[in-house]
């Protein structure tokens, strides 16, 4: 069953209790071993709270000022630019909605980090892309956990449940954005707001067609190649034994 | 053998070698089961970049392209222009892949197909070796 993330803008209060909860689950606490007194004191500073994606930073806040400003993470596309994208098939999309990095797989190329339509996942420090996992080990543990983000939410302003549940409920907002609702972005985190999305200076996805085509043609264009190679083959030997024959009757 | 022939199947057998393990995560789509593949997806690729820069100086420096005539040229030209494309792909790839000294950063259009124009250039090396082939092996025509 795909489950959904969605979040409600007109109830978050940017208290930055999901950045919070999700640093905890996912241990993102800065690395302190091997490191000399300096080097700790910058990896503190580094996972204090940034307002960018990061080992330590898997979802912040995006503030556009005091007023308006959202949760960013993961979207967790539908039809992910990273996992197409990914030359060793590290990154999977779970049926439950949830597109996460093996990192025993990963051989840390960082096209995933590059093509991104949102510009998620960093390369973190073992060179392995970062990125929310949905937090895919609780909801696969327990089905009726849920992501550490939703369940400390003080406001409610993070739902977590079936797919079809949360677009139903997605629906009686004005501007909605992912889920597929109302023909905007194909995704399993969805935004829900009674504000424009312009006012919160919110990061549309940037999917080029061209790679939508070339990744729809790729098949049947080389098959075609193939065949044609084949093809030009077969005529070369006809042409020389054609000449063959015509040398022979001289 | 001629060093034009030694070249030609020199790379034959690099590409041959690179496209048989990136069928499985390119073709099929599936995760590589041949352990190391990106190791000897390197190693080759470097092999094929000499040779192939190597050949192409040696055409053109003593004219040996004009051995060959009408479709065989033809074939040969194609050939060789598919192991360039499955080269600069490569590149492109391993621009990110830490495989490079130095890498740019492209834009967000060009890293979005580069896995597609991989495929497909995996595709016309295969291709490619098949025209190749022609023009090294000539099968017996009875007449």
């Amino acid at each position: 069953m795909t489950k959904s993330l969605l979040i409600d803008l007109s109830k978050c209060t940017g208290c930055r209790s999901c950045t919070v909860a999700c640093k905890s689950w996912n241990k993102l606490e800065p690395r302190i071993e091997n490191r000399n007194q300096d080097e700790i004191r910058k990896a503190v500073e580094k996972a204090k709270g940034t307002d960018k994606f990061s080992d330590n930073e898997f979802t912040y806040i995006h503030e556009k000022d005091i007023r308006n400003f959202y949760k960013r993470q993961c979207m967790h596309c539908d039809d992910p630019q990273c996992v197409k994208n990914c030359p060793t098939h590290a990154i999977v999309k779970y049926d439950n909605g949830a597109v996460v990095v093996d990192k025993e797989k990963c051989e840390g190329v960082g096209l995933c980090a590059q093509v991104c339509p949102f510009g998620v996942p960093v390369m973190g420090e073992d060179k392995k892309p970062v990125k929310c996992t949905l937090c895919y080990d609780r909801i696969t543990q327990n089905p009726v956990l849920e992501p550490a983000c939703v369940k400390a939410c003080p406001s409610k302003a993070l739902k977590f449940g079936d797919i079809d549940e949360m677009k139903q409920y997605a629906s009686k907002y004005k501007y909605v954005y992912g889920g597929g609702v109302n023909d905007s972005y194909n995704s399993s985190v969805i935004y829900a707001s009674n504000i424009p999305f312009e006012e919160i200076d919110f990061k549309v996805a940037e999917v080029h067609n061209i790679a939508n085509v070339l990744d729809a043609i790729k098949h049947p264009v080389g098959v075609l190649s193939i065949l044609g190679g084949a093809a030009l083959v077969g005529l070369k030997i006809y042409g020389d034994r054609k000449k063959k024959v015509q040398e022979g009757e001289k | 053998m001629d060093i034009d022939k030694i070249l030609l199947w020199g790379l034959i057998i690099s590409s041959a070698v690179i496209i048989i393990v990136s069928i499985q995560p390119y073709i099929l789509g599936t995760e590589p089961t041949i352990p190391g593949t990106g190791m000897i997806v390197k190693i080759f690729s470097i092999i094929l970049g000499i040779l192939f820069v190597v050949g192409v100086v040696y055409v053109i420096k003593n004219k040996t392209w004009k051995k060959y005539k009408g479709m065989t040229l033809f074939a040969y030209a194609l050939g060789m222009l598919s192991i360039a494309f499955l080269l600069f792909t490569g590149l492109l790839v391993g621009n990110y892949s830490g495989f490079l000294p130095a890498s740019v950063d492209l834009s967000q259009s060009i890293d979005q197909i580069l896995i597609p124009l991989r495929t497909i250039s995996i595709y016309f090396a295969i291709a490619g070796i098949i025209m190749l082939l022609s023009v090294i092996l000539k099968p017996s025509l009875r007449t």
